[in-house]
């Protein structure tokens, strides 16, 4: 598979005795959608970590756009070198800081000027509807609203690759079919790999493009 | 980013981030080591040597022989966990109204509430002495002594040390409460009603910083020598204080100190057993913390409120007040004053301020590790902080005192500054590994992922959610470190020093009236600025 | 977006203390170069435990005529800190200190034996009576404290006050007698010259029948003067200057010096030594004849101190006795203070300590 953005290689992680994640094998496509679904503690988060860099892996080789990013044992790329958008469980929206905030320090993380770094931020924040409440701190936003944040942030820099973990577990079912439609459209926008964590099986089909299933850390293909 | 990720090679080493972190928390760690935990290894070094410099074990083989001395540990322990246990029940309730609750006039009264934490503790039992002796206001007033025993004794000495170090717990609740996620209340408030959250999933969830305050406060109690003396009970510290004052004999006194510091290893192990390490799972004010309603216990809780400051401040600082009366020559004292206060001051802040810089640093390596070296290193902190300021002193002067720079820092000032450091940084270092576990790693992992330099991520991140324990912890040194006294009178250069150094060798024989009015005057001299602080700062959560 | 307020206003706090520190210091520096237009001949680090109050106007003098600037570190006999003595011990290697004033015989008699101090004998030392010198001129002494008896002059009668120190263990004092902890201060040297007056088993029996006697021990000799003044006791062991101060306060206390009769008064003198090694020895020694001139045992005459001038021809306090209308303690303090540590390791049973 010459055309695999990333490629997962036989890819081991334990937590001490325990093994989370056992000689996982992957490949996404350039572009593609690829949704993880399985219950919960089957390693899928773990795997998505492993992705992102936040996470050594044991065994394996992981390559990101024909880069070995990880090997024997240790990350040879941090994650801040990866190009990666993370949208966290928790979301991790920074309290301290507005949503312009929020997306302001992944700007400044890459050195962007000032007027350069507004345009991007109102244009992000408008792809995703969040401009009205670009100025409010996360505490003073609804669950639906932090998401939008959340995913803003993580697309903010360009990144060429998009990691979501279960973004949408918090939100009631009419939130997230309309979220789930919108970042389709978002997806078709931007042309972003994209791997995306789940338990829900409707989500997962309605979003990716292919769906792989995870159980006690393995992956099952179909 | 596609371009940097085809040449991996030439931006790893630039970019790599444990190396920033490491170096940091390394050099962090070096420091740390050089100037707390050197002193306390030379001074056991001098323990184990004897005059012909062999090794020799003699200091150590006389310890706890005696039953007396057996007997006097155990007094101190009890007034260390009487102490502690008296200072959090007092504390805790009071730093979760303060969080959580509309109590009338909020700020003004968290700093009124502070207050018995600037008074010396010996003063403070001076003031109750005024107040129960046999001869006190009391007395005077209802015509005989009622009191006079009991504030003579063990249950005395508990409840001036309790009144004097209760502000630290409520300080410690105080900011652990505020952080408490929202959900994690509201989804028991489901089930259940207020107070019952309050106990059975707030409480839970703080109560690791509430351990960290009784565990200070456990120190404070155990290492205490000024109040016990003036009530007339026999603590362990004496001992230590005998070798040095009575003997000097360095290698005794710091053997002697060994036992109070096995005694709070002892004591923090269990503590730490019960309590067990929490991660405490917090998003900061995504969901405002629960407010507690007081509904018809308003008036009880004010009322409690009150009491506890009527007891801790009000009284001692009227019978203070009373005692000084109208004293001449306090004002001839005072007035060469100037610049011992400045010292005072510009040298406890320039000190409070190195010690956050350094233990941010330490308290974030404690907060975020996982391995068990985390607990071995809170246990560390507590010892090294349990080590006696005399102690310390000696063994700064052993270390710092040489030909070259190291004596140059030495008859310097900097000496104070080193001196408060190596006292204090330890709590700071405890309050700020227990505020770093209310940040979710989330936080620090999506500014990673997000391409900010650990620095960056450190400053702009980390340390905006580490606020509220940054506030604490900065207070707290600096308010240990302008009423400092054991190590700075040891390292003091020649020249003006600091007041309580200035204060002590003044009044040291003066009446009592004398001592009280000058206690009054420190008092309002640290208050002054702490209330400035304390308006400019916004504890409160911004939304 | 990315400021910490908190971190500013710290920051703010700092600098605005700096600032005014500077505003402060250097009104204070201009002060100096006004008052300070002698230019200074050198300098000189003393070490002092007798009281600040009383000590520091006659360095201040001694500074003004000579010209010499006088760097001084004081404490003092309380028992709150552990004093100058073990600060002089741990800077032995590397001495910072010239001279030592000690307001009592045992920490200079402590600091001799560990090889702190070096020989000087002094040519203004003239007319101290032999008693107070050291035969190796390690220490000279200067005036003198007491130790006393004081009582509460509105419960107790001048004729019904303990004359000795022995009268303390009559039961009508039971309950009523305050002493600071005798493992300390100037408690330690009074012990440690009545066990070397009274040998060791009448010493013991003395402490014993004291301890019957439900004596109080207390942190410190102004403690002890404090109590006896608010009436908590009727009656306590301390210092001259101790009572005295309460005295000038108009505090219902008097003191008795005790044993004029019998074993002695025991005397406490100042004493001053060079240090070995010290930075500036001939400072030192110019600092020293100072302090042993008739001047300086004058002007702690007059002082609240009230000390006692070792010299027949200087005038004393007023309201205390001279030295020459009473029977001093005759004391080898060598001696007494060599026994200090056998005496306390002796005491802490007796009393309970």
């Amino acid at each position: 598979m010459a055309n695999s953005f990333i490629r997962l290689v036989e890819v081991t992680k334990r937590f001490g005795n325990r093994i989370v994640v056992d000689r996982v094998s992957l490949d996404v496509a350039e572009g593609e959608v690829l949704a993880l679904l399985g219950a919960s503690g089957c390693g899928k988060t773990t795997l998505l970590r492993l992705i992102a860099g936040l996470e050594t892996p044991e065994e394996g080789e992981i390559w990101i756009a024909g880069e070995r990013v990880a090997a024997r044992g240790h990350n040879l790329l941090p994650p801040r070198a990866r190009s990666i958008g993370f949208v966290f469980q928790d979301l991790a929206l920074w309290p301290h800081l507005t949503v312009e905030g929020n997306l302001d320090f992944v700007l400044t993380s890459a050195r962007m000027k000032k007027l350069e770094r507004q345009d991007r931020i109102n244009e992000v924040l408008s792809l995703v509807h969040a401009l009205p409440f670009a100025s409010r701190y996360p505490a003073e936003l609804s669950g639906g609203e932090q998401q939008r944040a959340a995913i803003a942030r993580a697309i903010v820099g360009r990144p060429q690759l998009l990691l979501l973990d279960e973004p949408m577990s918090s939100l009631d079912s009419d939130l997230k079919a309309a979220l789930s439609r919108e970042l389709a459209t978002l997806q078709e926008a931007l042309k972003i790999t994209t791997v995306y964590v789940t338990h829900n099986r409707e989500e997962a089909a309605a979003l990716a493009h292919r769906v792989v299933s995870m159980n006690g850390g393995n992956v099952e293909h179909r | 980013m596609v371009r940097l990720l085809r040449e991996p090679k030439r931006f790893r080493r630039a970019l790599t981030q444990p190396t920033m972190r490491s170096a940091l928390i390394g050099s962090a760690f070096v420091v740390f080591a050089g100037l707390c935990v050197l002193p306390v290894v030379y001074m056991i070094g001098v323990s184990l040597v004897n005059a012909e410099t062999s090794v020799n074990l003699e200091n150590y083989r006389r310890l706890l022989v005696e039953p007396r001395q057996r007997a006097l540990l155990l007094n101190s322990t009890l007034l260390g966990a009487s102490s502690a246990v008296f200072g959090t029940l007092l504390g805790a309730p009071l730093g979760i109204l303060l969080a959580r609750s509309r109590l009338p006039a909020k700020r003004l009264l968290r700093i009124a509430l502070v207050i018995p934490l600037i008074i010396p503790p010996y003063v403070l039992a001076l003031a109750w002495i005024l107040l129960t002796g046999s001869t006190g206001v009391l007395a005077r007033t209802i015509g005989h002594d009622l009191l006079s025993g009991w504030t003579y004794s063990f249950a005395g000495a508990v409840v001036v040390l309790s009144l004097a170090y209760y502000p630290l717990s409520m300080l410690a609740t105080e900011a652990a409460a505020r952080r408490v996620d929202g959900h994690l209340e509201e989804g028991a408030l489901l089930v259940t009603h207020t107070r019952r959250v309050m106990w059975r999933i707030t409480l839970p969830l703080i109560a690791p910083m509430i351990a960290a305050a009784a565990l200070t406060t456990f120190v404070m109690g155990l290492s205490e020598f000024g109040v016990p003396s003036l009530l007339r009970v026999r603590v362990f510290t004496t001992e230590v204080f005998t070798a040095f004052a009575a003997l000097y004999d360095f290698g005794a006194a710091t053997a002697l100190a060994v036992p109070l510091l096995v005694v709070t290893l002892i004591v923090a192990v269990t503590i730490k057993l019960i309590i067990g390490e929490r991660f405490i799972s917090v998003r900061r004010s995504i969901h405002p913390a629960l407010p507690l309603a007081l509904g018809r216990w308003r008036v009880l809780v004010f009322g409690g409120t009150i009491l506890v400051l009527t007891a801790a401040v009000v009284l001692p600082l009227i019978a203070l007040a009373y005692e000084a009366g109208n004293v001449k020559r306090v004002a001839s004292t005072f007035e060469g004053s100037r610049e011992a206060v400045i010292n005072s001051l510009l040298l406890a802040a320039i000190a409070a301020t190195l010690i956050i810089i350094l233990a941010t640093f330490l308290g974030y390596w404690r907060g975020q590790e996982r391995t068990r070296w985390r607990s071995v290193f809170d246990l560390f902190l507590l010892v090294i902080f349990a080590v006696p300021s005399t102690v310390l002193g000696v063994g700064l002067i052993g270390l710092w005192n040489r030909p070259g720079l190291l004596g140059g820092i030495y008859t310097s000032q900097g000496i104070i500054i080193i001196g408060y450091i190596a006292r204090f940084v330890t709590v700071a270092a405890l309050i700020l590994a227990a505020s770093v576990r209310q940040i979710p790693k989330s936080f620090e992992e999506a500014a990673e992922v997000a391409g900010g330099s650990w620095p960056r991520t450190f400053a702009q991140i980390l340390l905006p959610n580490m606020r509220p324990g940054v506030v604490a912890a900065w207070l707290v040194s600096f308010i240990f470190a302008v009423g400092e006294l054991g190590t700075t009178i040891l390292v003091a250069p020649p020249g003006e020093s600091t007041l309580p150094v200035r204060i002590y060798t003044l009044v040291a024989n003066s009446p009592s009236s004398e001592v009280a009015a000058l206690a009054l005057m420190e008092v309002g001299i640290i208050l002054i600025p702490l209330t400035l602080l304390a308006l400019l700062t916004r504890v409160e959560v911004k939304h | 977006m990315t400021r910490n307020p908190y971190v500013e206003v710290l920051i703010a706090f700092t600098l605005g203390v700096g600032l005014l520190v500077g505003a402060c210091t250097g009104r204070q520096t201009s002060q100096n170069n006004e008052s300070g237009a002698r230019a200074p001949s050198g300098e000189v680090t003393i070490y002092v435990s007798t009281d600040r109050v009383f000590s520091e106007p006659i360095l201040r003098n001694y500074e003004l005529n000579t010209g010499t600037k006088v760097n001084a570190v004081y404490d003092t006999e309380e028992t709150k800190s552990t004093g100058l003595a073990n600060r002089l011990l741990a800077e032995k290697n590397n001495p910072q200190a010239d001279v030592f004033w000690s307001n009592e015989p045992v920490r200079t008699l402590v600091l001799k034996k560990r090889g702190v101090l070096a020989p000087y004998k002094s040519s203004s030392a003239v007319g101290i009576p032999a008693v107070f010198k050291d035969p190796g001129d390690y220490w000279t002494g200067f005036s003198a404290r007491s130790r006393v008896i004081v009582y509460n002059t509105k419960l107790v009668k001048p004729e019904e006050a303990p004359k000795s120190v022995l009268d303390l263990t009559d039961p009508k004092w039971k309950g009523q007698v305050a002493i600071a902890d005798p493992r300390f201060g100037t408690t330690s040297f009074h012990v440690a010259a009545l066990y070397a007056e009274l040998g060791d088993e009448r010493a013991d029996e003395f402490f014993r029948k004291l301890k019957a006697n439900d004596v109080k021990i207390v942190a410190a000799n102004s403690v002890v003067r404090d109590m006896v003044a608010r009436g908590e006791a009727k009656v306590g062991l301390t210092d001259t200057d101790d009572v005295n101060v309460a005295i000038e306060d108009k505090q219902p206390v008097a003191m008795v010096f005790p044993d004029r009769e019998g074993m002695g008064v025991p005397l406490m003198p100042n004493m001053v030594s060079l240090i070995a090694g010290a930075p500036h020895s001939e400072a030192a020694k110019l600092l020293i004849d100072y302090l042993l001139s008739s001047e300086v045992e004058l002007m702690l005459a007059q002082s609240e101190a009230v000390q006692i001038p070792l010299r027949v021809g200087v005038e004393g306090p007023k309201n205390i006795p001279p030295i020459s209308s009473f029977k001093p303690m005759t004391l080898d303090y060598g001696k007494a203070a060599d026994r200090v540590e056998d005496v306390t390791r002796r005491l802490q049973p007796i009393l309970g300590l």
